[in-house]
């Protein structure tokens, strides 16, 4: 290591005042004009800055801590204000859901065609011009109204459409022998043809 | 100059984690610490004498806020000029090119001698001139060898370099002002 490079390495541990010059050193940088000139760039740049005023720390301290609590705040509020809008939004993705949900088909009833079947609570089901109620052009499946267009329906008067409906919803049970079919002939020809095999 | 702690003075990590677990008192006196020399790095890196109260609450509104992230690998003062430095880069950048350094509103030094104020006062503002023109790299090393007297392991750390580029930066940094200040 020269002089010079040793020199280097100690000049800002002895502008700081940290360190002093030996003698030979001092020697050196009388001498040699190319330390000099890099003593009076590292002792100037220790002292830059001395002579401003210096800060109130409480000051400053306060300012910054200030700072950093309405920064706080704010983000807390915009926090908030997210929480708020993402429960808007999940709710109104909740009812857009809900209310378009379409009833399951119940097994075995068919279709109607397009544009003939109005379900869910957003379309209230449709009145039947003459029938009372809905079992002369409706059913309800599963908590849902159907509709079913009768057209050859509409042109009965009330009173006969009364009938129906009164047959309709009779039992089976209430209705006596003579009302059951009478053609058994069937049975009858089948009995004939077994006693003919037995002889 | 900032007073270092006593044998007795918490250290600057105690009082970081005391700051965290919600202590103000200890902000301010990590503030009481490094503020004035903070100050002066800021002052020679360039920025306006009269701007540099609001610098520095700037720069330890930022340090406070990401307090977490100081590791203490380097030193917490050393840290602080990193932050001043980017601080300082995104003055100059907000300001689109425009100096920083301000030359008129130095505080002069109040010495005895009429003649050796104007040297020291003319050198200084010419080594002003010439920090302003180094590469950062250049003059945050050299600011943090002839201010603080760090080492250039703790400067590589500080400025997450290696202590060899930061000797290089260094000696760089002082042929140029040579040149400069002459």
């Amino acid at each position: 290591m020269t002089t010079c490079t040793r020199l280097s390495d100690r000049m800002p541990d002895v502008a700081l005042g940290r360190e002093r010059w030996s003698e030979a050193e001092a020697r050196h940088l009388a001498s040699c004009e190319d330390c000099r000139a890099e003593w009076t760039l590292v002792s100037a740049g220790s002292r830059m800055g001395d002579a401003l005023r210096p800060a109130d720390p409480a000051r400053v301290a306060a300012g910054a801590l200030a700072r950093i609590e309405r920064e706080r705040v704010r983000i807390r509020a915009r926090t908030r204000v997210a929480a708020i809008g993402g429960l808007a939004a999940a709710a109104a993705v909740a009812l857009a859901v809900w209310g378009g949900r379409t009833p399951r088909p119940t097994p075995g009833v068919s279709e109607p065609p397009a544009g003939a079947v109005a379900a869910g609570p957003a379309t209230p089901p449709r009145p039947s011009p003459t029938a009372a109620g809905p079992a002369a052009g409706s059913q309800t499946v599963a908590g849902a109204t159907l509709d079913l267009p009768l057209p050859e329906l509409d042109s009965l008067p009330a009173e006969v459409l009364d009938s129906m409906l009164k047959a309709l919803d009779e039992p089976l049970a209430q209705l006596g022998p003579d009302d059951l079919p009478g053609d058994d002939s069937g049975d009858q020809e089948l009995a004939r043809a077994l006693a003919g095999l037995e002889g | 100059m900032s007073a270092p702690p006593t044998p007795h003075s918490p250290t600057d990590a105690a009082l970081a984690a005391a700051y965290r677990r919600g202590d103000e008192r200890a902000a301010t006196e990590l503030v009481r610490r490094h503020a004035a020399a903070l100050g002066r790095f800021l002052y020679a890196s360039g920025g306006g004498a009269s701007d540099i109260d609001d610098l520095v609450q700037e720069t330890f509104f930022r340090a406070f806020r990401a307090l977490a992230g100081w590791r203490g690998e380097a030193s917490l003062r050393s840290w602080l000029f990193t932050i001043g430095g980017n601080l300082l880069r995104d003055e100059f950048r907000k300001a689109k090119g425009r100096k920083v350094l301000s030359l008129e509103d130095r505080d002069m030094p109040d010495h005895a001698d009429p003649h050796a104020d104007l040297t020291a006062a003319e050198t200084e503002e010419r080594l002003r001139a010439g920090l302003a023109q180094l590469p950062r790299l250049q003059r945050e090393v050299f600011l943090l060898r002839v201010q603080e007297g760090s080492g250039y392991e703790e400067i590589a750390v500080a400025l997450r370099t290696t202590p060899g580029a930061a000797r290089v930066h260094y000696h760089h940094a002082v042929k140029r002002l040579k040149e400069l200040v002459r």
